[in-house]
């Protein structure tokens, strides 16, 4: 494998894995529907 | 204008987690894991991915935001299939007719896909019992003709293949999870389903990278000659018939080289081998590897299959729709790109060389080469059946979301209750996977027509539409407004530029691209199939007709969507 292989892979796999890392924790930080129902239903 | 006192959905999602992991679980099938390590492989790792990443921000986000967008807008006012949605969104009686192909084509797809699952389930059970212990590629290839029956028309019936008991599991499987409803059923099963398929991938994937040199006497065959066919962007290969059979590794010397060069003259006697340099710059000047990358996004994410509609459709009104999509599609690129593309190809090329992985097709790929990489693999019983079990999770997430267009479509056109629709989309689906299960000669002629109208054009077709209806009949500031709201990001900037001119040329010059390859330029089979009045052809498309004509006067006759709901209709029973 070539140093721009590796370069090529890390890009990739990082920008895929890094834009869902991002997303999901934006998504946890919102506050989750099923939880907001129970409380309101409480 | 939405007003406040519109309606919510009669049934919504539990949570926003549970809705992106259904939208990444229906996205998530056979494209990811078996037809995009090949594809980027082929066209040179570095070159295709630049191609794939611009096509997955300029056609892929915009067009699933715009799906996202029309879904939920509609589900506000109490649509949740294609056919309501247009009429809805349009206040058109004409789009409701059109929208009918939004739920067709994913039900045609649905037939094939049922079938598909099928082998996937009889794969990872023939492994784990070790029936798929063989030993050469004659072998595997003569299982996966018995097992499949694609020897004959009617060949997996005639007693020899266990494959109709896997079918009726799946399908079985399939309804059950559809009669549970949205929230109790798609929604549960992709909230386990989905974590597992991600572990499972994960724990192939380290015995994979782990399999070093696995034959000393093959020195070239390891995983980092593997992982470089996968990725280099400058490589050179050497082709026979135009068909990638060795790589020279980066390492090697002149004299090993030419060494290489002799084996594959041997190894192919008489054939003129030729030795080809692919490299990054020469890689983008080709129009090919950009319409492939393009169309790989565009399969991929289930873009035109109407399910992400019918799913956003759910989502209740000041809930985020932007930043669920954008997750979607990033849990669907992490697995394909983050997940196969580290772990099929570099396998295939360790264990059976680059000969085996390149230019493989999604289905030789699948159930030719991987079976016999897992028998060469040590331990490779258990990373097989887990990698088949894998599959099988994969597909039923697709298809239980391929098949909720049609359950919407009748509760809210024919009025049916749940268990209804189920049974009436049950008999519909079991006689259209039986026609593709049963005309499994001449290259699988049934599934291959199928796939060429419902799954390709008519996909198309569809995904054209919805630009049409956001932009010019919608609105692009309306949609952008719908999709704007709740959202827990903001918008990027010039997305209407984007979805207005460039989005749609992209798909103009991809759909473009397809019809004069396979419809123009080329007598295509499909084409003649149906005209030489094949059954395997033919049969297929007149049951897709007459469940045409059957919704179409479904819709027609229906009391339902004839105007346009007034604000204060109340939620759908």
């Amino acid at each position: 494998m070539t140093l721009a292989g590796i370069i090529t892979m890390i890009l990739s796999i990082g920008f895929v894995w890094g834009l869902l890392a991002l997303c999901v924790r934006r998504l946890l930080r919102e506050p989750s529907h099923s939880s907001a129902r129970k409380k309101a239903k409480s | 204008m939405p007003s406040k006192s519109d309606p919510a959905p009669a049934v919504t999602w539990n949570s926003q987690l549970g809705t992106m992991l259904a939208v990444a679980g229906s996205a998530v099938g056979f494209g990811n894991f078996l037809r995009f390590p090949g594809l980027a492989a082929q066209y040179g790792g570095g070159a295709f991915m630049i191609a794939y990443f611009s096509a997955f921000l300029l056609l892929g986000v915009p067009l699933c935001w715009v799906e996202w967008a029309i879904g939920r807008r509609s589900g506000v006012l109490g649509g949740h299939s294609c056919a309501s949605a247009f009429m809805l969104i349009s206040h058109s009686s004409v789009w409701k007719y059109m929208g009918i192909a939004g739920v067709l084509a994913p039900l045609g797809i649905g037939m094939y896909y049922m079938y598909l699952e099928g082998w996937t389930l009889g794969y990872c059970w023939s492994t784990a019992t070790g029936a798929l212990s063989l030993h050469d590629s004659a072998e595997f290839a003569d299982f996966f003709a018995r097992f499949t029956g694609s020897n004959a028309d009617g060949a997996a019936y005639s007693g020899a293949s266990p494959l109709p008991y896997f079918f009726g599991i799946a399908i079985l499987a399939n309804l059950y999870l559809l009669y549970r409803g949205i929230t109790r059923g798609i929604e549960w099963f992709c909230k386990w389903s989905v974590p597992v398929l991600l572990i499972t991938a994960l724990v192939i994937l380290v015995r994979v990278l782990t399999l070093g040199t696995p034959d000393a006497t093959q020195p070239y065959r390891n995983v980092d000659q593997g992982l470089g066919y996968m990725w280099n962007p400058s490589k050179t290969v050497l082709m026979v018939e135009g068909k990638t059979v060795e790589m020279i590794p980066v390492a090697a010397t002149e004299q090993q080289a030419s060494q290489i060069y002799r084996r594959v003259q041997q190894d192919f006697p008489g054939k003129q081998v030729v030795r080809e340099h692919i490299s990054l710059i020469r890689g983008l000047m080709n129009p090919d590897l950009w319409i492939t990358a393009a169309g790989q996004i565009f399969f991929s994410l289930s873009i035109g299959f109407g399910t992400v509609l019918t799913y956003a459709s759910y989502v209740a009104r000041r809930k985020d729709i932007a930043l669920v999509s954008l997750t979607a599609n990033a849990a669907n690129e992490a697995v394909e790109v983050g997940l196969a593309g580290m772990m099929i190809v570099p396998a295939a090329v360790s264990l059976l060389g680059v000969a085996a992985a390149a230019g493989a097709s999604t289905f030789g790929l699948g159930f030719n080469v991987l079976p016999e990489v897992f028998a060469a693999m040590p331990g490779g019983r258990i990373f097989g059946t887990l990698f088949f079990g894998l599959l099988f999770l994969a597909a039923v997430t697709s298809s239980i979301s391929i098949l909720q267009p049609t359950m919407a479509f009748l509760e809210e056109f024919w009025r049916l209750t749940r268990t209804q629709s189920v049974v009436v989309a049950g008999l519909i689906i079991i006689v259209g996977a039986f026609a593709v299960s049963w005309y499994t000669g001449e290259g699988m002629m049934a599934l291959s027509t199928l796939d060429f109208w419902m799954g390709t054009m008519c996909l198309y077709l569809i995904s054209a539409l919805y630009l049409i209806l956001f932009r010019a009949v919608w609105g692009t500031r309306n949609g952008l407004r719908e999709l704007g709201r709740g959202a827990s990001i903001p918008l990027p900037r010039g997305l209407g530029f984007v979805i207005n001119w460039i989005t749609p040329s992209i798909l103009l010059i991809i759909f473009g691209s397809w019809l004069y390859k396979n419809i123009f330029q080329s007598t295509s089979e499909h084409i003649y199939n149906l005209l030489d009045g094949k059954p395997g052809a033919l049969l297929p498309m007149a049951w897709m007709l007459v469940i045409y004509i059957f919704m179409t006067f479904v819709v027609h006759t229906s009391r339902r969507f004839h105007k346009r709901p007034a604000k204060h209709t109340p939620p759908t029973p």
